[in-house]
């Protein structure tokens, strides 16, 4: 299905070009790592599209888990939960869903 | 002919020795790099220097088995060059000529440990996949040279009077006998080996340990000078 | 120091595994990335002749370096104290043989021996096999000189990968991790890239959630001029989790003490990745924009955050650069660590700490590699490892130290420093960490700890990672400065 959709990547999966981006290479991408996106995951990926658009960057994580707090509920705005939606890593994974670059630097 | 031999390889031997003390001092280290905890005082890196010097201090944290016979091995050295020190330049303090007159055992002591270096060398895999050829050859190498020098003294192959005689002979370019004895000969070629290999080889390792930077650099405090512009500044 | 009540860990040696990680390595620097930094970006044409060009320089230009590949007589001593090769039993891994693949070389073509009886001393021609084992395994050290402590001589692998990384680099085999996150740093002013607009955003978050909880006015100022004191810290402490609670703990010290601080956007990264790579100009460039930043903000004082390479930049290659900052104040020491300022000011009485809100943590201290073996703190010799140590103690009710010989100066990496946190190489890090996690375990086993607190950004990075492997949560690694921000009693609004 990724390949089907013929995008440029890095070795890591992530989008060469932000651009480039639907929201079916979102689904395709998840998909190959056995995720499914439900409306929960989709408020992570566009809160950080929005955040990237003003900011050039990804939110840190403690903006993000405060931004769900808000939208899903207090009991959701915590790391914990996030790892859950996003096991490989909230900042890494979702980045990659959202077709933003791989977070670098020592986190 | 042997002795000029020997003679010869011992200066090229020092001039080797030189040469590369020379080298490692010229070479700038640009940067300041201690391995710390390092000591801050002179005393305390003076102590430092000569706990790893004399005791090994840091082998002895880290392989306990291999300080024991490098050890032993090191002491043996130092008895036996005090012993051919003594054999030709005669000192007479009666505590150096009690120490250096009992060759034997310092051979002994020696080839103890040459042993248990060898015998680590092959039994521990980790060691001996870091061993090339030449490792194994220096232990066996200086094994001949020390146990034909035991045998000697063991045997009372040759009195030692005559060898310091004719080396003494050899210097003041006097005619001169060689004392007979095929251990001799073997000592004496094998000595003329080890003179110009050595510093060549891995065997000088006692230079790089006084240049290498982690044993010899000081950890120095970070500035508190007190500068008239703060001093300046924080009063106003 | 907290004296461990345990037995010396019995650290289990593997069987030698030939070739078991030679699969590992780092994703290689793409053009963009090599060329913003002056290198290029595949393997050149004559890459041996300036392999060995950059390695001949490199011996004019460093004692160490030419000792170190003098003097080794294989004694094996540091044979065994790897965490990379007790991880996974690579021989490669082992200390004096990742040495011995740039030994055999250096022999090879600067030496007499090597030159006539290569065979005999282990001497080998440099070909593209050997490139790719450098490129393999000087990407498997992470440079913590714990076999530097444990040789006789002295001799330190860590050196040893840097000029290998940077033979590498000059041929066009930079490691892309690192080097993505230099180019980083010097045009965005820190690693993540995290622009100022952002930065600022961030810390008036972090402003928000301080009062949300305490009711307390702390600050984070940003681009402050007039300061007393410019913080330099790690990015991730501006980014990740835990790192961040660190960062909220520096301030609330800071604020509790009545000191006036900012952060810099220019220079918002204490980490120095130049270091890693032996890359030495552009880790001077990097340690430039501090200098620059001091001076355009004219502040008294310079204090680094928890971060364990950044501090052995700053000890050992700041001073010199320092002397350019006019306005600092030479009473204090140049630069500072956030650890000696909240150890200061604990004993000067200034703050006041209240140990039983920690009571529901049991922790100990993860000595990073880089402040135990590279760095100093106060002025005696043994400060690295005492004052943090007090810093806790002085924290929490209940601090219990890991084993001897995993701690202090034989403190085991977590795994992922030297330019090696990255997720390519995360079953070497998860390998890597298993020295220090069954020193954690045992400690664990018998005293119920709860908490490993960690002074350096990529432990706490590397240890959130690889816990979950280990049978611990994600969160139980935990900064020195969180636990001491959460002791810390509030007076003033
Ligand atoms: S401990 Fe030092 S001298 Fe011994 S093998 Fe290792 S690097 Fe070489
Ligand atoms: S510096 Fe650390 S990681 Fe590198 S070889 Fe030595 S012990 Fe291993």
């Amino acid at each position: 299905m990724l390949d089907q959709l013929n995008i440029s990547t890095d070795e890591e999966g992530y989008l060469l070009n932000l651009e480039d981006w639907t929201i079916d290479i979102a689904n395709a991408m998840a998909k190959a790592d056995d995720c499914e996106l439900t409306p929960n995951h989709w408020e992570v990926i566009d809160f950080l599209r929005g955040y990237y658009e003003q900011y050039e960057i990804a939110p840190a994580i403690r903006i993000l888990t405060k931004q769900i707090g808000k939208k899903l509920g207090q009991e959701k705005g915590n790391s914990k939960y996030l790892y859950e939606l996003f096991p490989h890593g909230p900042a890494k994974q979702a980045c990659k869903y959202a077709g933003l670059p791989k977070p670098t630097g020592c986190v | 002919m042997i002795a000029a031999l020997v003679l010869l390889a011992l200066a090229l031997c020092l001039a080797g020795i030189v040469w590369r003390v020379i080298q490692f001092a010229c070479t700038p280290q640009l940067r300041h790099m201690p391995l710390t905890p390092a000591p801050f005082s002179r005393r305390g890196q003076l102590h430092r220097v000569v706990s790893e010097l004399f005791l090994f201090k840091t082998l002895f944290r880290s392989s306990t088995w291999t300080w024991v016979f490098a050890w032993l091995f090191h002491v043996g050295l130092l008895w036996l060059l005090l012993f051919h020190i003594n054999l030709f330049a005669q000192i007479d303090w009666a505590w150096f000529a009690f120490i250096a007159s009992e060759a034997k055992f310092a051979s002994l002591v020696t080839m103890v440990g040459l042993i248990g270096l060898l015998a680590r060398r092959i039994v521990v895999p980790r060691v001996r996949f870091v061993s090339a050829p030449s490792d194994y050859l220096w232990l066996v190498f200086l094994l001949c040279l020390v146990s034909s020098g035991f045998l000697m003294r063991w045997t009372n192959h040759n009195d030692l009077e005559s060898v310091r005689h004719y080396f003494l002979s050899v210097v003041n370019q006097l005619q001169s006998e060689f004392p007979s004895g095929w251990l001799l000969i073997v000592h004496l070629l094998l000595a003329a080996i080890l003179f110009i290999v050595f510093p060549f080889s891995k065997l000088l390792h006692a230079p790089g340990f006084f240049f290498s930077p982690s044993i010899m650099t000081r950890d120095k405090k970070r500035t508190r000078i007190k500068s008239a512009k703060a001093e300046g500044r924080n009063s106003g | 120091m907290a004296k461990s009540d345990l037995l010396p860990l019995k650290i289990k040696v593997p069987e030698l595994k030939l070739g078991s990680m030679s699969h590992s390595q780092p994703y290689q620097a793409n053009a963009d990335v090599q060329t913003a930094l002056d290198l290029p970006s595949e393997l050149i044409d004559n890459w041996k002749v300036v392999a060995l060009e950059t390695l001949g320089v490199e011996l004019k230009q460093s004692r160490a370096l030419r000792v170190y590949l003098d003097s080794c007589i294989k004694c094996g001593a540091c044979t065994d104290k790897c965490h990379y090769f007790l991880g996974t039993g690579d021989p490669n891994n082992m200390p004096v043989a990742r040495q011995d693949l740039l030994r055999k070389v250096y022999r090879r073509y600067f030496t007499v021996a090597g030159k006539l009886v290569p065979k005999l001393v282990g001497a080998e021609d440099l070909t593209e096999d050997v490139i790719d084992d450098w490129y393999r395994y000087f990407h498997q050290c992470s440079q913590c000189r714990r076999c530097a402590s444990s040789c006789p001589i002295g001799i330190d692998t860590a050196e040893i990968s840097m000029v290998g990384r940077r033979i590498l680099d000059k041929i066009g085999l930079g490691q892309k991790y690192s080097n993505q996150i230099i180019s980083k740093a010097l045009t965005k002013g820190n690693n993540l890239g995290l622009p100022g607009p952002a930065l600022a955003d961030t810390l008036e978050g972090l402003e928000e959630d301080i009062v949300e909880e305490t009711g307390i006015n702390v600050k984070l100022p940003l681009d402050q001029a007039n300061a007393d004191i410019l913080l330099v810290t790690p990015s991730a402490d501006f980014f990740a989790e835990p790192h961040v609670d660190g960062l909220i703990g520096y301030a609330k010290v800071f604020h509790e003490a009545g000191l006036s601080w900012t952060i810099s956007s220019f220079a918002s990264e204490a980490a120095n990745f130049g270091l890693f790579t032996g890359n030495k100009q552009r880790l001077e460039e990097m340690a430039e924009r501090i200098v620059q930043a001091a001076n355009e903000l004219k502040v008294r004082r310079i204090v680094f955050g928890e971060c364990g390479h950044a501090w052995r930049v700053a000890c050992n290659y700041l001073p010199p650069l320092l002397e350019k900052v006019s306005t600092l104040d030479r009473r204090y020491p140049v630069p500072q660590h956030i650890v000696e300022v909240t150890h200061q000011l604990i004993e000067a009485k200034q703050i006041t700490l209240d140990a039983s809100k920690n009571d529901h943590r049991r922790i100990t201290f993860h000595d990073s590699c880089n402040v135990a073996r590279a760095s100093q703190l106060g002025d005696v010799p043994n400060g690295q490892l005492t004052i943090p140590r007090e810093v806790l103690q002085a924290s929490c009710n209940y601090f219990f130290d890991m084993a001897p010989n995993t701690t202090g100066q034989n403190t085991f990496c977590c795994g992922g420093g030297g330019g090696l946190l990255t997720d390519e190489l995360s079953e070497l890090r998860t390998a890597g960490a298993k020295p220090r996690m069954s020193a954690f375990q045992a400690l664990h086993k018998k005293h119920g700890i709860t908490h490993m607190a960690a002074m350096c950004a990529i432990c706490k990075s590397q240890f959130a990672q690889v816990f979950p492997h280990y049978g611990f949560a994600l969160d139980q690694v935990i900064s020195v400065h969180q636990i001491v921000g959460d002791a810390l009693v509030m007076t003033k609004s």
